[in-house]
């Protein structure tokens, strides 16, 4: 399991690069898929993903729709396009920083081994 | 795949009203999850009771409030940035609106006499022929440096004015001056005095002229 403040920062690119890959998601599907994919190493809290979900609903990047099952009500979120262009730009972002990382700790260990 | 029961679902929502869930489309998300989460459970052995309890330990001490009122704020946020933005653009649009209505109203009103000191003018192309009042102030319609003055043979002067957008302004029959050859300008800037000694009785003569050159 990793730290939360590690998460903390990632949590929007994972939300929203699961939506481009698997089109529309409700909260509870997301959390389950993400544990999978992770190995069970990364468990999103409901405390840090519904928060994240409202939040990228209201700035216009996801859209939802309602299911009613029974007396429950599923809310599937779907990107929309700026939330789709949004996804792109943040996973570039991210793995230009997971580059820039690898490099700045590949440098510690080289000028920690010297 | 275990399905809860309409009973056992309104078991959890009679609860987590309990523990202080409003009645929202927040709620209604939440249920759906703790009912996903119970089933999870029961799937893999757990009785209703017992999965129940350990998919709401999973949320925290409180973690069912928080979880809402995070959401719910996180929502009002953006909706109230989103006004803040709009009445920001609105503020910026009419401060926009009000430097250019200021600006081309100070524009427009500069000429080289004041209206009010004005009997008559002609003008022909970029020269301006005036019949004004004794003693009127002459202004620099733009900054700029003065960079000639020449007395002419009736006592009068001709001034002539390099704007900083590089035209010429050449202003004659100036009495008192105010500025020197070489005197920087600003624009609206009283540079001498016009009309003096001039018959303005009479229609044919004219007592300030001002040309613009490019």
């Amino acid at each position: 399991m990793y730290s939360k403040e590690l998460l903390k920062g990632t949590l929007r690119t994972i939300i929203l690069n699961l939506l481009s890959g698997n089109g529309k998601m409700y909260g509870y599907e997301i959390t389950q898929k993400v544990k999978e994919l992770s190995d069970g190493k990364i468990q999103l809290t409901e405390g840090a993903l519904y928060p994240t979900l409202h939040k990228l609903e209201a700035e216009g990047f996801l859209t939802t729709e309602t299911m009613n099952i029974g007396k429950r009500v599923r809310k599937y979120y779907t990107l929309t396009e700026t939330g789709s262009e949004k996804s792109a730009s943040k996973i570039r972002e991210f793995s230009d920083f997971v580059a820039t990382m690898q490099t700045v700790l590949g440098g510690l260990k080289t000028s920690e081994g010297k | 795949m275990i399905e809860l029961s309409e009973k056992q679902v309104n078991f959890i929502l009679k609860d987590i009203r309990l523990k202080g869930l409003p009645k929202s489309k927040l709620t209604d998300e939440l249920l759906d999850h703790i009912c996903c989460g119970v089933e999870k459970e029961m799937g893999g052995g757990l009785n209703f009771k017992e999965a129940y309890q350990k998919t709401i330990v999973n949320f925290g001490p409180n973690g069912l409030i928080k979880t809402h009122q995070e959401s719910k704020s996180a929502t009002e946020k953006i909706a109230l940035k989103k006004k803040t933005k709009t009445f920001g653009s609105m503020v910026a649009a009419s401060l926009v609106f009000l430097v250019l209505a200021v600006n081309a109203k100070g524009k427009a009103e500069i000429s080289p006499i004041s209206k009010d000191r004005i009997k008559t003018h002609y003008s022909i192309e970029n020269k301006f022929l005036y019949q004004i009042l004794p003693n009127s102030p002459v202004f620099a319609i733009d900054a700029g440096r003065i960079i000639n003055i020449s007395r002419k043979k009736n006592g009068f002067y001709a001034v002539e004015l390099e704007t900083t957008n590089d035209k010429k302004l050449i202003y004659n029959l100036v009495s008192d001056l105010f500025v020197m050859n070489g005197s920087r300008v600003q624009r609206g800037e009283v540079i001498g005095k016009a009309g003096v000694n001039s018959n303005i009785h009479s229609s044919e003569e004219f007592n300030f002229t001002f040309e613009i050159k490019d």
